[in-house]
């Protein structure tokens, strides 16, 4: 398909569009444009390079992520070349994920990073870190004194 | 890439220490791996099966410093045999018991969180960029060993008696870690490093006086006779850990994973 009634402004519409619809494999509804790994897109005419920035060191989600953003990209109409670049700066840091990325990760039973683990289930403050390495590198795992259920926290990193 | 711009010895320095701080964290990643399904507690089996993987990855960040392609990237970590590897002979000591593995990582911790201290004011931005997302991880490490310390403190005679023994062999391989080498004066003249590394000891012989052994009511006297493990001069221990550590590697190092 030819750019031609494409116009910049849409095309970068789409791209992010599209990078919304690429998540963390361990956390399939938190896409990577709320986690704040979405560094930078580049768009010059048919080809599209985006800066993805990696979460923790050795995360063996990242180059999924950026592969599954590139196929994704790369199925845009108007799309001929898709890339996306790892890039170590600016460091990537818990403070990135936006308030629709927080609400996502409470979905998932997953408190956000943060001073307090609130309780994704109650809300309650009540709340211990009852191991700070959890089932992953990212996850603390906690307990809610209110509702008794165990849940866990992304690490502020 | 790293060292863009340094002259032909500025850059062979700055790879020597690139090269001693992945194959610190590889070493110590793979022997604390070791602990993985025997850790005392079902948790510690998660944390420091964790703590091991962090540090495996902060040693694949700082290879991938050096090499982009990732087959050079492996044959940089599994390739060299003990004369290569620039890692102190502390960290591929066996794992002993658990306050020899506990103390051994907490003290190496904080001669990590000195260096990458320094290393948040080089003026290469990639490296101050990595010393910076480690730092993030390492901040978790540093209080997982403080509160097993004063764990083992509270445990009675056998496990003061342990800690005392840990703290002792520790204190006599202690000096590898940071000791002057040849290269320190170029990387500092390349503004890689604010100060030598070796030029941190004295504050953490300090650091671990207070933090690791007064509240054992321990000195920390560590001689400095130590191995010379990051001039390449390793122990048997060592050929065992490449070993193991490289036996899938080489079993076919052209293979695609």
């Amino acid at each position: 398909m030819s750019l031609r009634g494409v116009g910049r402004l849409a095309r970068y519409d789409d791209v992010m569009q599209a990078l919304r619809e690429v998540s963390d494999p361990e956390m399939p509804v938190v896409s990577i444009v709320d986690l704040g790994i979405v560094e930078r897109v580049a768009i010059e005419d048919d080809r599209v390079v985006v800066d993805l920035l990696p979460t923790f060191t050795g995360c063996p989600a990242v180059g999924m992520m950026a592969r599954a953003a590139e196929a994704r990209i790369r199925a845009l109409p108007w799309v001929r070349e898709a890339r996306a670049a790892l890039r170590l700066e600016p460091v990537w840091s818990s403070e990135r994920i936006n308030e629709r990325g927080r609400l996502a990760l409470r979905s998932l039973g997953v408190a956000p990073p943060g001073p307090v683990a609130v309780c994704p289930y109650c809300g309650s403050r009540h709340t211990r870190v009852t191991a700070a390495f959890g089932p992953t590198r990212c996850r603390m795992a906690c307990y809610c004194d209110e509702c008794r259920n165990p849940f866990e926290q992304m690490k502020a990193v | 890439m790293i060292g863009k711009g340094l002259g032909l010895g500025q850059r062979a320095a700055l790879r020597e220490y690139i090269l001693t701080l992945a194959d610190d964290e590889l070493v110590l990643g793979h022997r604390d791996s070791e602990w993985c399904a025997f850790a005392p507690l079902i948790e510690e089996d998660v944390a420091f099966a964790s703590i091991a993987q962090d540090e495996m990855a902060h040693a694949a960040l700082l290879y991938g410093l050096l090499e982009e392609d990732e087959a050079e990237r492996d044959a940089l970590a599994f390739g060299r045999d003990g004369r290569g590897m620039r890692s102190a002979v502390l960290l591929e000591r066996p794992n002993g018991d658990w306050a020899y593995s506990l103390v051994r990582h907490h003290v190496y911790d904080i001669a990590d969180d000195l260096r990458t201290g320094d290393l948040l004011e080089s003026k290469e931005p990639l490296l101050r960029a990595a010393a910076e997302r480690m730092r993030r991880e390492e901040r978790y490490h540093l209080a997982h060993g403080r509160s097993w310390l004063s764990v083992l403190a509270a445990g009675g005679a056998c496990s003061r008696e342990r800690l005392e023994r840990a703290v002792d062999a520790v204190a006599a391989d202690s000096y590898d870690l940071l000791r002057p080498l040849a290269w320190e004066g170029a990387l500092v003249a390349a503004g890689a490093l604010p100060r030598a590394p070796s030029r941190l000891w004295d504050r953490f012989v300090e650091r671990v006086g207070a933090e690791v052994c007064a509240p054992l009511g321990l000195a920390f006297h560590p001689p400095t006779h130590a191995p010379r493990g990051r001039e390449g001069e390793h122990s048997a221990a060592m050929d065992d850990l490449l070993r193991t550590m490289s036996e899938v590697y080489r079993s076919d190092p052209r293979a695609v994973w």
